[in-house]
């Protein structure tokens, strides 16, 4: 449970962060992917890269696909329909036996029937799922956190010297 | 307070990218300076293991950008003689395909074997490893049964006992040596001694039992039982005599006791000559073989000969193909590792499509061997190829070949055709071989080699075809080899004994030798003929009849001289016990015959006596009036 809630409190500390909004919503868009892909296929691998590569929020990326995890479990028989009709289909048939017969690529695990359909599902989600996650945290952090700054509870915390304290403990820990 | 705000960074993390590539730096320097070294350390310490002497490798080479590897003077130290290498390549090169590479795979597309040297002199001693006599390796497990399966069955060498016949002393010297050691003499001599012992016994107990004085006495009570006039008197004695005769029946069962105990001893001593007459046989047999005369049964004298050596090449066909079954299997049976990962989640289904460009872990697909000598090099002229060597043959579904012809014109070795072939991608997998050697120089093949006495061909040209094949755990091997021109070393003790195998074997140009074995390893019929061995038979037979049967004479002389005599004598003693039984069984039938008698005398005397104590008594009742 302490975990779930260090993930939670975690997830919030960014949301209320200076991180940018777009490093934001890409980062929950590949803990998207990663949490509904079975975590050992290549594309995982690919989006890990990605990850390290490119300024993306990892820890929103993790604490995303932390959450995801729990309920991808629910999908896996969409998941199954959606790959085995992909992987049965005559006209991508010799595709298929091209990639099962070239290098890496069988390291995808494409010709598992819940790793084609979560990777074609999440992949195909995955826009929608960038621009939900940007408006979303713009919205959060305009509604909610601008709001919530200007009550008087959050200006009383902030006049506290212990308040102080943790910030500029915060910005030393962190810079 | 003021917020400061961060500088906001590029969209690639180049914090991150930076030690990734320090990172990929260091890993391109270690493949690049150390990893061929420490391939090649692996190599020689792996090699070395395996080979039980060893092993070096002057150079690696492995380049991963051309998918290739080069093995630069490999020599093996052979483990018996460690001045010379069993085998040495000058080079090794290997093109794996990138394809495969990209999967796991290790497929060599191309290889070449240059410059191989047999029996090469090495610039230094290579270190042998101790051997480890404690855990012995499953091959030299199998190698050693196989050994002891012919020693088992040969070790009573008939070659080895005529050669020792032929060079021992004369048989009468011996003869003399080991008088009063023979086993049936002094056993002979024991039975005697108890038989003695027992006879005094026995004559002893016969003297006490024969004494008939107590017949004798109540014989003389009886006759003055019959004289007597006085009643009460005789009243008395015909008690008396009655006591008596309870002791001669008394006297009559002990005589029966004895005679039971005696007639178990005669039993006994009955059986000592049969007992005799088997260890006069044991000592015969050890005398003849103390003498080394041999029976002269020539049909397994080819056995003898080579047998040994047969096999040694089966051991060695074994123990190849139990390591080929190891590196290359039969079966291959899928492994996880070749699976994708199954899915921690659910299952899902897992399509599989047509194989088109599937590899095997490993796959040396063509591998060209070839070398040319020089004279007075080690190195042979040799050309072959090695094929379809792999992992997973029935995935190949091609048979791994070894094809190589060559001359070793250095160690004599021309016209050597061997082709090995694994076909273990059927179902019912095999192994054959064939090797032909069309001119090699026997040297030094002794079929006895001690330190006083040598026999054996010393010098020869020979051919030899050995075909093979192992299915199911059971061989079938043949062998044909001739040998010609050969010099015969004879080295015995006797000038006679050299002087007689030598002609034989003037009469033997050229030796032929034809083997078979088949069946499973664990027991295997072994068949043997060569010419050496009848025509060896066939003049022993001639020379050494004889001999053998004069040696044989005088051994059984020997017998008759030591053991007749006390045989003759045990046999008499066991006749005098039988006698001593007779006059026991006679003394018995005495004491019984008197037995009765004396009854029946007392009987009458008993019932005469009382029909005249009536009277008497009736007499005097009348007298008192009554």
């Amino acid at each position: 449970m302490s975990l779930i809630l260090k993930q939670i409190f975690a997830f919030l500390k960014l949301l209320n962060s200076d991180t940018g909004n777009i490093s934001l919503a890409m980062g929950m868009t590949c803990g998207f992917i990663l949490g509904m892909t079975p975590i050992l296929s290549l594309h995982s691998l690919l989006v890990f890269l990605f990850l390290f590569f490119f300024r993306i929020q990892i820890g929103a990326a993790f604490v995303v696909a932390f959450f995801v995890k729990f309920i991808a479990f629910f999908f896996d028989p969409i998941f199954h329909v959606v790959g085995s009709a992909v992987l049965e289909m005559d006209s991508l048939k010799d595709l298929f036996t091209t990639l099962y017969n070239m290098p890496l690529i069988p390291y995808t695990r494409f010709n598992n029937s819940i790793v084609m359909g979560s990777a074609v599902i999440t992949i195909a989600l995955s826009p929608f799922i960038f621009i939900l996650s940007q408006i979303m945290v713009i919205k959060y952090r305009e509604k909610v956190l601008a709001r919530f700054k200007e009550t008087r509870f959050w200006k009383f915390v902030t006049a506290t010297s212990f308040y102080k304290w943790y910030y500029n403990y915060s910005q030393y820990k962190w810079n | 307070m003021t917020d400061k705000k961060k500088k906001a960074g590029g969209p690639i993390r180049y914090e991150a990218i930076i030690p990734v590539l320090i990172l990929t730096a260091i890993t391109f320097i270690y493949f690049s300076v150390f990893f061929d070294r420490h391939v090649k350390s692996l190599a020689e310490y792996i090699g070395t293991q395996i080979n039980g002497a060893e092993v070096n490798i002057e150079e690696v080479d492995i380049s991963f950008i051309k998918g290739s590897l080069t093995v630069t003077r490999l020599e093996v130290t052979n483990p018996e003689d460690n001045l010379r290498n069993t085998i040495e390549i000058g080079k090794m090169n290997f093109k794996l395909v990138w394809d495969a590479l990209l999967r796991m795979k290790f497929v060599v597309d191309d290889a070449s074997i240059e410059d191989i040297m047999l029996m090469s002199k090495r610039s230094r001693p290579g270190k042998v490893l101790p051997p480890s006599p404690a855990k012995p390796s499953k091959t030299e497990a199998l190698q050693a049964e196989l050994v002891s399966q012919v020693q088992s069955k040969y070790q009573g060498n008939v070659l080895e006992n005529l050669i020792t016949f032929l060079d021992g002393s004369s048989v009468d010297d011996q003869i003399k040596e080991i008088r009063g050691t023979l086993k049936s003499e002094a056993r002979i001599n024991e039975m005697i001694k108890d038989i003695d012992s027992r006879k005094n016994y026995w004559d002893q107990e016969i003297k006490k039992i024969s004494d008939d004085t107590i017949v004798k006495n109540i014989e003389k009570k009886i006759q003055s039982l019959k004289n007597e006039k006085n009643d009460l008197k005789k009243i008395s004695m015909v008690k008396e005599i009655a006591e008596d005769i309870k002791k001669v029946d008394q006297k009559v069962k002990d005589v029966k006791d004895k005679s039971d105990q005696l007639q178990n001893e005669v039993k006994q001593f009955a059986n000592f000559p049969k007992e005799v007459e088997k260890l006069v046989k044991e000592d015969t047999e050890s005398l003849k073989n103390r003498f080394s005369i041999p029976d002269l049964d020539f049909k397994d004298l080819a056995l003898n000969l080579f047998a040994k050596d047969f096999v040694k090449y089966l051991a060695n066909f074994r123990k190849y193909s139990e390591v080929a079954k190891q590196y290359l299997p039969e079966k291959k049976e899928v492994s996880e590792e070749e699976k994708v990962v199954p899915p921690k989640r659910s299952e899902g289904k897992t399509y599989h499509f047509p194989v088109t460009t599937g590899y095997p872990l490993v796959w040396l697909k063509h591998a060209s061997i070839s070398s040319k000598g020089t004279e007075g090099s080690y190195v042979g002229d040799v050309q072959g190829k090695l094929t379809d060597v792999t992992t997973d043959p029935k995935l190949i579904n091609k048979a791994a070949i070894l094809d190589i012809t060559g001359n070793f014109p250095t160690i004599n070795l021309l016209g050597v055709k061997a082709l090995y072939a694994l076909h273990h991608h059927i179902e019912d997998p095999f192994q054959e071989i064939f090797m032909q050697v069309n001119e090699f120089k026997l040297f030094e093949k002794l079929f006895v080699n001690e330190k006083d006495k040598k026999f054996g061909i010393s010098e020869a040209k020979g051919t030899s075809t050995i075909k093979a094949r192992i299915q199911n755990n059971t061989v079938d091997m043949s062998l044909l080899s001739h040998f010609s021109e050969p010099r015969y070393l004879v080295d015995l003790n006797t000038k006679s004994g050299t002087q007689i195998l030598t002609r034989i074997l003037n009469n033997i140009p050229l030796i032929s030798l034809e083997a078979h074995a088949r069946g499973p390893f664990s027991k295997l019929n072994i068949d043997l003929k060569s010419n050496l061995g009848d025509e060896l038979g066939k003049g022993l037979k001639s020379e050494l009849t004889a001999p053998i049967a004069s040696a044989e004479n005088k051994i059984n002389a020997l017998i008759d001289e030591k053991i007749k005599g006390p045989q003759k004598e045990l046999l008499s003693k066991v006749n005098l016990s039988s006698n001593q039984l007779k006059s026991l069984n006679n003394i018995e039938a005495l004491y019984k015959k008197h037995e009765k008698q004396l009854q029946a005398e007392l009987k009458k005397l008993q019932g005469g006596q009382g029909e005249k104590l009536k009277e008497q008594g009736k007499k005097l009742l009348k007298g008192l009036g009554l």
